[in-house]
């Protein structure tokens, strides 16, 4: 783990930052340390990659939508939604009206889960495990939530898949949602009734990412948001039925890892908000379920999709020529941006007691870095 | 400016015609030689966000096409800039002056799992793959199935034999 | 402070979040993508179910010698070790011969017990 870099000079070391440190995922940064202070910090990825991107060009629409499930285990109906988004593209199909609400629907409580993730992981990593466990504790009834909806507490297995979703929703599933949402409110409480006294200390300050590097970075997402960035793919590249609600964007200028956190949280509540309208409007009408077909032939053509996930902007670039396999299928994550030019800029000059709060407010995931 | 202002704009200083996929999606090809005076008249617009860098392998032409998808926070919409090199050898500027380290990181990934050399790119390190010895593994030439086959099934295990049939 | 003390009280009297697993669980909604069950009368042998398996999990292989009288084509195996548990074969199926049922409880001590036969041997 650790290495003396230097005989003559003893305060110099090489850290190992992961692997096998509870929580960082499947990646790792070399911390170059002299003394306390963190001189310089390399990434490590690709523990997790998978080659989907290749997996891909061997599989037709609807096993690729199983595959999209894989990209960030937090993030499955998200990752779906982008799949099968560019799909839909096109083929240009006409998606059932009320199929396009459930999509939105399952997406924001998506968000809303991992985003609790976040805020267990970054309890977790300034050694504050209540939170984890309260955040990870509550996450589990929108996990109860997915599985009486898409048949699967954690992957989904497609459910938003080209052309819709593969089942209506249950008779029982919006009573259930609405009860959930009361539970994520408590959560809230609960978060907020704590802050002063633990989160607060430990981020306040720490991890100073200022607007023009986290352009220059390649910052999406909270991060950006929490930069000073005010921009939202939802808002300034609309997909699904976001025109039609009514939600804000959370902005905070100090570009610090408190300021991301409270954005985080901030975003639960604007998703709670738009859990609400959308089960407002849902029609009432019954769906037919999608299942899947042999020899359904993706049209020819090329898009670039681009969604607003938990975790920052994700893309997916298809190329079609006209067989059941994309021909290219290009995975864009937005933790690539993340975890490697963005935490070894932030982690360059910090100390090492601030390296947890660093890296778990940049709400990281290893798998959708590596796909 | 909105999609057909920079669809003009592209006739004027560079003789290319751009297109208009649907709203906020303009995609436009050019010659690799003016890959990064595009690029720059394009971060001066306000293109400052590179989503990503993607490359298409087009076995029988024997072409690399890569795509940059840039999106501006001003105007709000995305160029797509495609441009074509040949596939035999790989290389074509780097577009780290422009964009910085988000480009690096795109290019460094490519560079991994194509073997296009960015040139100007200084850090072009393994990032993925480790101990990897074959070909750039997402080459359409590259068979994985008979890689994987060759390097880690056995013929005799109950529940991999028939990937051998 | 004082907030935090207060929802530490409120805390005190609130009952636990999880339930104590082997002796009671939490119960599973219908729909659920679990173990799969498999009636070989209805099977047509059709095939789609390992033609549509992303995973390659399923095989079509002949009965047992034994059972080749009354069943003369091939059968789905499935290898749950490799399942996804998507739930294709059973959207694809003509005739419902497969079906996903609420059985999680699948961890085993025995690699070869994963491998599920169309027929008894």
């Amino acid at each position: 783990m650790i290495k003396k870099m230097n005989e003559k000079n003893t305060t110099s070391y090489e850290l190992l930052f992961g692997p096998a440190h509870p929580g960082s995922g499947n990646f790792s940064v070399r911390l170059r340390v002299d003394g306390e202070q963190v001189t310089s910090a390399r990434a490590d990825p690709g523990y997790l990659h998978r080659g989907f991107e290749k997996l891909m060009e061997y599989r037709d629409r609807m096993q690729n939508s199983i595959l999209s499930d894989r990209v960030c285990v937090f993030e499955a109906l998200n990752w779906n939604l982008v799949h099968a988004e560019a799909v839909d593209e096109l083929t240009g199909e006409e998606i059932p009206e009320k199929a396009r609400y459930i999509r939105v629907l399952m997406a924001e409580l998506s968000r809303i889960q991992s985003h609790l993730i976040w805020y267990g992981a970054t309890s977790m990593g300034i050694g504050f495990d209540t939170g984890f466990k309260i955040a990870f504790g509550y996450r589990d009834y929108i996990l109860d939530l997915f599985e009486l909806v898409t048949g699967g507490r954690v992957y989904p297995a497609g459910y938003i898949c080209p052309g819709g979703v593969r089942r209506d929703l249950p008779d029982s599933a919006k009573d259930k949602i609405i009860h959930v949402l009361g539970k994520t409110r408590e959560m809230l409480r609960k978060c907020e009734s704590f802050e002063k006294t633990t989160l607060r200390h430990r981020t306040k300050g720490v991890g100073i990412l200022n607007r023009g590097d986290a352009l220059r970075l390649g910052a999406t997402g909270p991060i950006a948001r929490a930069s000073g960035i005010s921009s939202d793919v939802r808002f300034d590249d609309p997909y699904e039925i976001y025109p039609e609600l009514d939600f804000e964007i959370p902005t905070r200028d100090e570009g610090d890892a408190y300021a991301r956190c409270i954005v985080g949280r901030e975003e639960i509540q604007e998703s709670i908000r738009i859990v609400e309208q959308v089960l407002e409007r849902m029609p009432e009408k019954k769906l037919e379920p999608i299942k899947p077909k042999l020899a359904n032939k993706i049209p020819e053509g090329e898009v670039y999709v681009r969604n607003e996930i938990a975790r920052g902007e994700a893309g997916v670039y298809m190329k079609s020529v006209g067989e059941e396999t994309p021909y290219r299928c290009k995975i864009r994550g937005p933790s690539l941006l993340h975890m490697v030019p963005v935490l070894e800029h932030l982690l360059k000059g910090s100390q090492i007691a601030d390296v947890p709060a660093i890296y778990w407010s940049l709400n990281i995931c290893p798998a959708d870095m590596d796909r | 400016m909105n999609e057909l202002d920079l669809i003009d704009d592209f006739d004027l200083e560079f003789g290319v015609n751009a297109e208009k996929q649907r709203d906020r999606r303009v995609w436009v090809t050019v010659d690799r030689e003016a890959l990064m005076d595009v690029g720059r008249f394009l971060f001066d617009k306000g293109f400052e966000h590179l989503s990503a860098i993607s490359v298409t392998d087009y076995l029988d032409e024997g072409v690399y096409e890569l795509t940059y998808h840039l999106w501006s926070y001003s105007d709000n919409f995305l160029v797509t800039v495609k441009t074509k090199i040949s596939r035999n050898k790989p290389a074509i500027d780097s577009v780290t002056p422009i964009w910085g380290e988000s480009a690096q990181i795109h290019e460094r990934e490519l560079h991994e799992l194509f073997g296009v050399t960015f040139e100007g790119n200084t850090d072009l390190a393994p990032l993925f793959l480790e101990d990897w010895d074959g070909p750039p593994p997402f080459r359409k030439d590259f068979d994985w199935r008979k890689y994987v086959k060759e390097n880690y099934y056995d013929k005799e295990n109950e529940r991999e034999k028939h990937y051998f049939i | 402070m004082i907030k935090t003390i207060l929802e530490l009280i409120r805390n005190l009297f609130k009952k636990p979040m999880t339930v104590r697993f082997p002796h009671e669980s939490i119960e599973i909604p219908e729909g659920f993508r679990g173990e799969h069950a498999y009636e070989i009368d209805k099977c047509v042998s059709c095939g789609l179910c390992f033609r549509v398996c992303p995973n390659r999990a399923i095989e079509m292989i002949e009965a047992p010698e034994k059972h080749r009288d009354k069943y003369p084509k091939t059968y789905p195996r499935i290898d749950l070790g490799k399942c996804c548990f998507c739930g294709f074969c059973e959207d694809i199926c003509p005739t419902d011969a497969v079906k996903l049922t609420k059985n999680v409880y699948l961890s085993t001590f025995d690699s070869k017990s994963v491998i599920k036969e169309p027929i008894e041997k």
